[in-house]
C-alpha cells in the first residue's frame, strides 16, 4: 500500500498535521479554531441547508419509486440480522458520544436557555431536549445514510469498488477531470477518516479516563492514566482486526449496544419513570412538529451569545457528522448489501433516531430531575462535561456497577469505531477490496493508534475537536457531489 | 478583509451549487450510454 501515490500523499498530509500538533499543539489548535470560526460564520447557512436537503432527499428517495431498488443483485439477501445491522451502524456512527452526552447535553442547553431568559422555565426542559434530539436525530443520520447509500448503490448494483471516487467515475466516465476530482475526494476521505478517528480515540481515552478516575476515586496527575487506557485500547482492537468483520464487529457492537440498553432500562426503572415518559413524549412531540423548520434556522437576528451557542453546538455537530460520514458511510454500505433503498433509508433514519429519543429523554430527564432535587450540580456541564454521566450514576443504587458498565460500553464503542475505520481505510488502500488482508488492517490499526497517541499527548480535547472540524469541511461539498451522482444514476437506471 | 473572505467563500458556494445543477442536468455520455451506443446497429 505504500507504493500507492494516493496513500503516500494522504499519510504525508496526516503526518504533517500530527508533527505540527506534537511540536506546537497550541499553535495548531489556534489555527484550527480561527479557520473553523471563519468557515462557520461564512458557511453556517450552507451547512444547515445541506443537512436539511440531505434529509429531504432521503425521505423522498424512500417514498419514491426508487425505494424498491435493491442494493445488490435480485437474489442477494442481507448478510446480517436486522438487530446486528442496526447495532453495528449505531455503534460505528455515534456510540461513545451518547454515553457521555446523554445527560450533559440537555442540561447544558437547559442552562443556556435559562440564562437567556426569553423562554419560560416550564418550556426550557422540552426545548433543551428538542435541541438535543435535533443534534443527534434525523439530520445526523441523513448525512450518514445518504453517504452510505451512494457507496452501497454503486458498489452492489453497479459493481464499482467501494470508494468515494467510484460514483464520479461511473457517472461521468473515465475523463481526466473526473479522475482528478475522484482522486482528490479519496485523498480528503482518507485524511478526514484518519484525523477524525485519531481524534475520536483521543477524546474516547479522555472520557474513559474520567470514568476510571470517578470509579476508583483517583486523582489524575499527568498523562499516566490516559496512556495506560490507551495501551489497553490498542491491545483490545488488535484481535477484532484479525478476525472476519462479520464475527468481530457484530459481537462487539451487539455487546456494547446491549450494555447501553441495559443502562437505559436501569435508569428508566430506578429513576422517576413517569417523569421520564412525560419527558420523552413531550420532547418527541416537540421534535416531530419542529424538526424540518428548525433545520433551516441559523439564528440570524439574535444576540451574539445565541450565535456563539449555535456555532459551538449545532454547526459543530453537523461538521462532526460530516467528518465521520466517509468512514461511517462506507462501513454502513459494506454491511447493507441485499436491502432495498426504502428499507435501508428507513432503517438508517428511524431506528437510531428513535433510540436517541429514548436515550436522551431518560438520561436528560434524570439530569433535570437531579438538578431540581439538588442531587447534581448542573454547572458540572460547564466545568467537567465528561463526568456528568458518572456523577449522575453515582447518586443512584448500584453505582459502582453502572459506572463500570458505562466504562466497558464506552471502551467497546471506541474499539468498534477503530476497527471499522481501519477496515474502511484498508479497503481504500487496496483499491476497494471488500475483504482486505489482515496485515493491511493491522497496519492501519497501528497508524490510527499512533495518530491517536499524538492527539492524546496534545492533552487538549478542544484542540482535537477543532482539528476534526477543519478536516471535515470539504465534505459539505463532497457529499453533495456524491448525492448528485446518485440521483443522476438513478434517473438513468429508471429511464433504461 | 473579513468581509472579502466572507464574500469569496459565499461566491464559491454559489459557483458550486451552479456547477452541481449544470452537471445534473447535462446530458453526459457515461459508461452505460457509451455501451448502448456501441451496441447500436450501424
Amino acid at each position: 500500500m505504500f507504493r500507492n501515490p494516493l496513500m503516500v500523499t494522504a499519510l504525508s498530509l496526516t503526518a504533517a498535521v500530527s508533527i505540527w500538533g506534537l511540536m506546537d499543539a497550541q499553535a495548531l489548535a489556534a489555527f484550527a479554531a480561527r479557520t473553523v470560526s471563519v468557515i462557520l460564520r461564512s458557511r453556517g447557512w450552507f451547512i444547515m441547508l445541506t443537512a436539511s436537503a440531505l434529509l429531504i432527499i432521503s425521505i423522498w428517495l424512500a417514498l419514491s419509486r426508487f425505494g424498491q431498488i435493491k442494493l445488490g443483485r435480485p437474489e442477494d439477501e442481507p448478510e446480517f440480522s436486522t438487530f446486528s445491522w442496526l447495532a453495528m451502524m449505531f455503534a460505528a456512527g455515534m456510540g461513545v458520544g451518547l454515553l457521555f452526552y446523554g445527560a450533559a447535553e440537555p442540561i447544558s442547553h437547559f442552562l443556556f436557555i435559562q440564562s437567556q431568559g426569553d423562554i419560560p422555565v416550564h418550556r426550557a426542559g422540552p426545548t433543551a431536549l428538542f435541541l438535543t434530539y435535533f443534534h443527534w436525530g434525523l439530520h445526523a443520520w441523513a448525512i450518514y445514510g445518504l453517504t452510505a447509500l451512494v457507496i452501497a448503490y454503486f458498489t452492489f448494483r453497479r459493481q464499482a469498488p467501494p470508494l468515494v471516487s467510484a460514483p464520479v467515475k461511473i457517472v461521468f466516465g473515465d475523463k481526466p477531470w473526473a479522475r482528478t476530482v475522484g482522486w482528490l475526494m479519496d485523498l480528503l476521505a482518507i485524511y478526514a477518516i484518519a484525523i477524525g478517528l485519531a481524534g475520536s480515540i483521543a477524546l474516547g481515552v479522555f472520557q474513559v479516563e474520567d470514568g476510571v478516575a470517578t470509579l476508583f476515586d483517583i486523582q489524575r496527575t499527568g498523562l499516566g492514566l490516559g496512556l495506560s487506557i490507551f495501551v489497553v485500547l490498542c491491545l483490545a482492537y488488535i484481535l477484532p482486526l484479525m478476525v472476519d468483520l462479520s464475527k468481530g464487529m457484530a459481537a462487539l457492537s451487539n455487546t456494547a449496544i446491549l450494555i447501553a440498553i441495559s443502562l437505559m432500562v436501569f435508569v428508566l426503572l430506578v429513576g422517576p419513570t413517569h417523569l421520564f415518559m412525560q419527558n420523552i413524549v413531550e420532547g418527541f412531540g416537540e421534535y416531530v412538529t419542529n424538526v424540518l423548520p428548525h433545520g433551516f434556522r441559523s439564528y440570524t437576528f439574535f444576540q451574539e451569545s445565541v450565535g456563539q451557542w449555535f456555532s459551538a453546538w449545532t454547526l459543530n455537530y453537523m461538521l462532526w457528522w460530516l467528518a465521520w460520514a466517509p468512514f461511517v458511510g462506507v462501513f454502513i454500505a459494506r454491511i447493507s448489501r441485499g436491502r432495498t433503498i426504502r428499507e435501508f433509508i428507513l432503517g438508517v433514519l428511524l431506528a437510531p433516531t428513535t433510540f436517541s429519543i429514548f436515550w436522551f429523554g431518560i438520561f436528560g430527564g434524570m439530569g433535570f430531575y437531579q438538578g431540581a432535587a439538588n442531587q447534581l450540580d448542573p454547572t458540572v456541564v460547564q466545568t467537567d462535561i465528561n463526568r456528568t454521566t458518572f456523577l449522575l450514576l453515582e447518586t443512584m443504587p448500584l453505582s459502582k456497577m453502572t459506572i463500570a458498565a458505562t466504562i466497558v460500553a464506552a471502551f467497546l464503542f471506541i474499539v468498534t469505531s477503530v476497527v471499522s475505520a481501519a477496515y474502511v481505510l484498508s479497503m481504500f488502500s487496496t483499491g476497494g477490496d471488500q475483504d482486505p488482508p489482515v496485515k493491511v488492517k493491522l497496519t492501519w490499526g497501528v497508524i490510527l493508534g499512533a495518530l491517536g497517541l499524538v492527539m492524546i499527548l496534545s492533552g487538549s480535547a478542544d484542540a482535537v475537536r477543532q482539528i476534526i472540524a477543519l478536516s471535515a469541511n470539504p465534505f459539505v461539498f463532497i457529499i453533495l457531489f456524491l448525492v448528485m451522482c446518485l440521483l443522476k444514476a438513478l434517473k438513468r437506471e429508471k429511464s433504461v | 478583509m473579513e468581509n472579502v473572505v466572507d464574500t469569496l467563500m459565499n461566491i464559491l458556494i454559489f459557483v458550486f451549487i451552479g456547477l452541481m445543477i449544470w452537471l445534473y442536468a447535462k446530458k453526459d455520455p457515461g459508461p452505460d450510454d457509451r455501451q448502448e451506443e456501441s451496441n447500436r446497429p450501424e
